[in-house]
């Protein structure tokens, strides 16, 4: 691919894992939250 | 409608089809027709990848489900998270590096012209159907709740939509498909405070939230495993991660937003970005479907959310029965909801009791639009449009019209893009043309765009015609995305998978979801499943038939 000087390269591996642990979790504390949110209303 | 409101809706269709076709000039090239040229910011794909996936049925159809239905349909989208990561890590940057126009370019690569060319024709058959009725669907709700012309609906949604299309390309998709977004979120927006707002004196949002959660509405996590139940955490999961995993990684029309981005880490956000916002974003929706339903604890509802097949059954003297006791069931309800109080047990189980009468009251109408006039009758998709015309103000009834039609246009503009791409990119230039100017692919892009545009709006005609038509074609896009999604699998993952191996296993595949839908009642979600697992399994033992050395293109996929 042909790399533009307008952005920076492509950020590591390692970065990109953080990410997605960070999207796991996030999606783990929604999902406990809509539940709680049932719940309380329940 | 008043004035005011056909103003909005005639200033946003104005400004829309301008601004789209503003970005002719951005288009003159094969890349930055189809593909932008490769430098579209992560946030603009990441809103087009959004846009794309609400059509206007999902926005009229997601709030009159929870209103019905409650918000278990939520867990429809448990698995989109999962799927988003597991693209970023695969497809994404296969796709960028391989520098190809549509997601089946990639397959001749790997495999032969072949499987390329019949996954691109399974995905022209489906999406081509599917968008006829994407603009049939809420045409035919629009025209029945506001009495407009049913063909000049569909023309009004498909052709605009077609025309800055056919001009802008791609460019024009992406940014109409940005601000179409900012008005769908604050239509929503201003319609849950004039909601809000409407509650009779004394009813709080929290107090309607307990209505609502007493009847089970909110319940949003169902952990029992189920094939037949259509929305649980599983099927979500599970179900939904190979939807997902089809949807955006085999579906030209969401493949294309990501091939727009600058570069594979951009790429990798804007999906993210849907990673991160979808399941708040369905939540929002949903919530509007429940603050409709409290307001109708207060306020006495249609007996049936269709104004021509009330005025139909009205005629009848049985009906007009049913409608006394349904006026009297809902006193008692509204009665109940006034007296409810969370922590007191008789007043709870007096509403539950008023809520069970009523929703007989309503069924027994329901059966008999049923059996006097329409056998497939099911007004969840009428319950929005009807409550915006009865209970919205002037400005913000043009407002959610144009909201809904945004949700319509943004979806028909990005399959239409993606349509006339792989028709262009997977057909006309590789079969026919392989060597021509950047203006003549453009020009047969825009050919081809236009004339999937008006194929399009006669699909929806006959689609509104045939009403299980629409549910046909929707089943019958469902059956192709577990088995596109396998032959991505053998491609990606499965080093020793061959030609031979992934075409048939794609016809194995899409076979077996066939036979489970006739002969089993597992619900569609697990089609999906199903459809990949059979594929993969057949194309690697098919694949097994063949020398190593044979019949494969690239031995080994392009490494990450």
């Amino acid at each position: 691919m042909k790399k533009n000087p307008d952005y920076p390269e492509e950020r590591p591996n390692a970065f990109w894992n953080r990410v997605y642990i960070a999207v796991v979790i996030a999606t783990f504390v929604v999902v406990t939250a809509l539940w709680g949110f049932s719940q309380y209303f329940k | 409608m008043r004035a005011l409101d056909w103003a909005i809706v005639f200033a946003y269709l104005t400004y829309v089809i301008w601004d789209g076709i503003r970005m002719t000039k951005h288009s003159g090239s094969k890349e930055g027709y189809f593909l932008a040229n490769r430098g579209l910011p992560w946030w603009a794909v990441g809103l087009s990848v959004m846009a794309t996936q609400m059509s206007a049925i999902t926005l009229v159809g997601t709030t009159g489900q929870a209103y019905s239905d409650g918000m278990r349909f939520i867990q429809f989208y448990y698995g989109l998270p999962f799927a988003m990561i597991i693209l970023c890590v695969t497809v994404v940057p296969f796709f960028h590096r391989a520098n190809v126009f549509t997601a089946y370019e990639y397959l001749e690569k790997r495999f032969d012209v072949k499987v390329r060319s019949l996954t691109s024709f399974f995905f022209l058959i489906s999406r081509g159907l599917g968008v006829g009725t994407i603009i049939s669907a809420p045409a035919i709700v629009l025209s029945i709740v506001f009495g407009w012309n049913l063909i000049a609906t569909i023309f009004a949604i498909g052709m605009s939509t077609t025309i800055y299309t056919v001009f802008g390309g791609v460019q024009a998709v992406t940014w109409t498909d940005v601000k179409q977004m900012v008005i769908i979120f604050f239509g929503l927006g201003v319609c849950f405070f004039v909601i809000l707002s409407s509650f009779p004196a004394g009813v709080s949002l929290t107090d309607g939230l307990y209505l609502a959660g007493s009847l089970g509405k909110l319940d949003m996590v169902d952990t029992s495993f189920n094939l037949q139940e259509k929305y649980t955490i599983w099927s979500g999961l599970i179900g939904g991660l190979f939807l997902m995993l089809g949807y955006f990684g085999c579906d030209q029309s969401q493949v294309q937003r990501f091939l727009t981005a600058k570069s594979v880490d951009e790429g990798r956000t804007s999906l993210l970005m849907s990673a991160f916002l979808k399941i708040p974003m369905q939540f929002g929706i949903l919530l509007i479907g429940i603050m409709v339903f409290i307001f109708y604890q207060f306020t006495a509802p249609p007996i049936v959310f269709n104004n021509a097949e009330i005025a139909k059954a009205s005629q009848n003297v049985e009906f007009q029965g049913i409608q006394n006791r349904y006026a009297a069931a809902h006193e008692e309800r509204r009665n109940a909801a006034v007296n409810f109080d969370s922590t007191d047990t008789a007043a709870r189980q007096a509403y539950l009791e008023a809520d069970k009468k009523f929703n007989e009251s309503r069924k027994e109408a329901v059966a008999h639009v049923r059996a006097t006039s329409n056998p497939s009758f099911n007004d969840v998709n009428y319950v929005f449009p009807t409550f915006i015309l009865a209970h919205m103000p002037m400005g913000v009834i043009g407002l959610l019209i144009a909201a809904i039609f945004a949700a319509a246009m943004s979806s028909i503009a990005a399959e239409l893009n993606a349509l006339a791409t792989a028709t262009t990119i997977d057909f006309y230039r590789r079969l026919y043309k392989p060597e021509a100017t950047d203006s003549h692919y453009v020009a047969v892009g825009r050919i081809t765009t236009f004339i999937w545009g008006v194929f399009a709006c006669i699909v929806a005609i006959f689609a509104t015609n045939l009403g299980s038509l629409i549910e046909v074609v929707n089943k019958f896009g469902s059956f192709f995305y577990g088995s596109l999604l396998g032959v991505f699998v053998l491609a990606f993952v499965v080093k020793r998978a061959r030609a031979r191996g992934a075409f048939f296993g794609l016809l194995f595949g899409i076979a077996s979801v066939w036979i489970a839908s006739w002969y089993t009642n597992i619900e569609f979600l697990w089609f999906n499943v199903i459809g990949c697992l059979v594929t993969v399994f057949f194309g690697y033992l098919i694949s097994l038939t063949v020398k190593e050395d044979q019949d494969g293109g690239d031995a080994e996929p392009e490494s990450v």
